[in-house]
């Protein structure tokens, strides 16, 4: 009775396991329809499986960074889950900060700029600016010293360098 | 009062609303879901960051990185034994830094001084950006967690 009156009762089908039986095969009756039948519980069942996987392994920190192509990152073991600061990328001898190109001789100038913005806005005495560094794994070491020496001067006490978790 | 009368309270759960709301769901997660990791590390400027009587005297292991791929390791305020055994240069394989014997050697100076956390690093200029971060990888995966690089 309360199959024939609710929505289930229009939408469920035949159950294949009495369809598919070869033992008693109710399916090979003159006249029984030759359509699959599916079996909704078990659909249902593995898409909630799907959600629940796909949930646990989506990032929740949002875009942190974004790698151009052609850019390589190297990869380590020991790192750390990447967190938002400011970030420098390196891309054949072309610098850019926050995603802005710019003049290579006014980057201490610009660290400084955003180091005393973040001292005006950071209440933790105990947090030092940090900056990520995101070059190509084949990047001369010269270069990053460059910045790294740029962010030591403007104030920045920790430096990141992004890479792929191995 | 007549049975016929009583509310039914079964109630059931219409399948295809659910089934049409899961594959949004996975849809939408298939699509934002990230295949790929991107970790950092984290180092700090081993020299001009601090004043110099701020920094305490901590044993400390430098690793100087040479043009031809040798590594040469010296200590720092460590017992005169230890910075005489293991003051030594790592000979590098086809120019590039012997990862391995580093290892086997950082494992011993762990062994010997357990509290050693703080490893310093000076890559050579031309160093590929890859190499240097696979060298912080051995030394920060001997149980360093204090990492620092020098000014070139």
């Amino acid at each position: 009775m309360l199959s024939s009156c609710s929505t289930l009762g229009n939408t469920s089908f035949a159950s294949s396991v009495e369809s598919c039986s070869t033992l008693n095969p109710k399916g090979g009756k003159r006249g029984m329809s030759t359509a699959a039948a599916l079996m909704l519980t078990s659909l249902v069942d593995a898409f909630s499986i799907l959600v629940a996987y796909l949930l646990v392994s989506m990032s929740n920190t949002g875009e942190v960074l974004y790698v151009d192509a052609g850019t390589e990152l190297p990869a380590a073991k020991n790192t750390f889950a990447l967190e938002r600061h400011t970030i420098i990328k390196i891309k054949k001898d072309k610098l850019s900060l926050e995603e802005k190109e710019i003049d290579p001789n006014s980057l201490v100038a610009m660290l400084v700029e955003i180091r005393k913005q973040w001292g005006e806005h950071n209440t933790d005495p105990q947090a030092e600016a940090a900056l990520t560094i995101q070059a190509d794994k084949s990047t001369p070491y010269e270069d990053i010293n460059r910045i790294v020496t740029s962010g030591n001067n403007a104030g920045f006490g920790e430096i990141n360098f992004a890479v792929l978790q191995n | 009062m007549s049975r016929g009368n009583v509310k039914n309270l079964d109630s059931e759960i219409d399948l295809v609303s659910v089934i049409s709301l899961q594959s949004v769901c996975i849809c939408f997660l298939l699509m934002t879901v990230v295949w790929i990791n991107i970790g950092s590390f984290q180092v700090k400027q081993a020299v001009g960051g601090q004043a110099a009587e701020d920094t305490k005297k901590e044993p400390a292991l430098w690793t100087l990185v040479k043009p031809d791929g040798a590594i040469e390791l010296r200590l720092e305020n460590a017992p005169a034994k230890l910075v005489k055994a293991f003051g030594m240069v790592i000979k590098g394989v086809e120019g590039k830094p012997n990862l391995e014997s580093l290892k086997q050697s950082l494992g011993q100076l762990k062994s010997e001084l357990p509290e050693i956390n703080m490893a310093l690093i000076k890559p050579e200029s031309k160093s590929a950006y890859g190499e240097v971060i696979r060298l912080m990888d051995v030394i920060k995966g001997e149980g360093f967690a204090s990492l620092g690089v020098a000014p070139l």
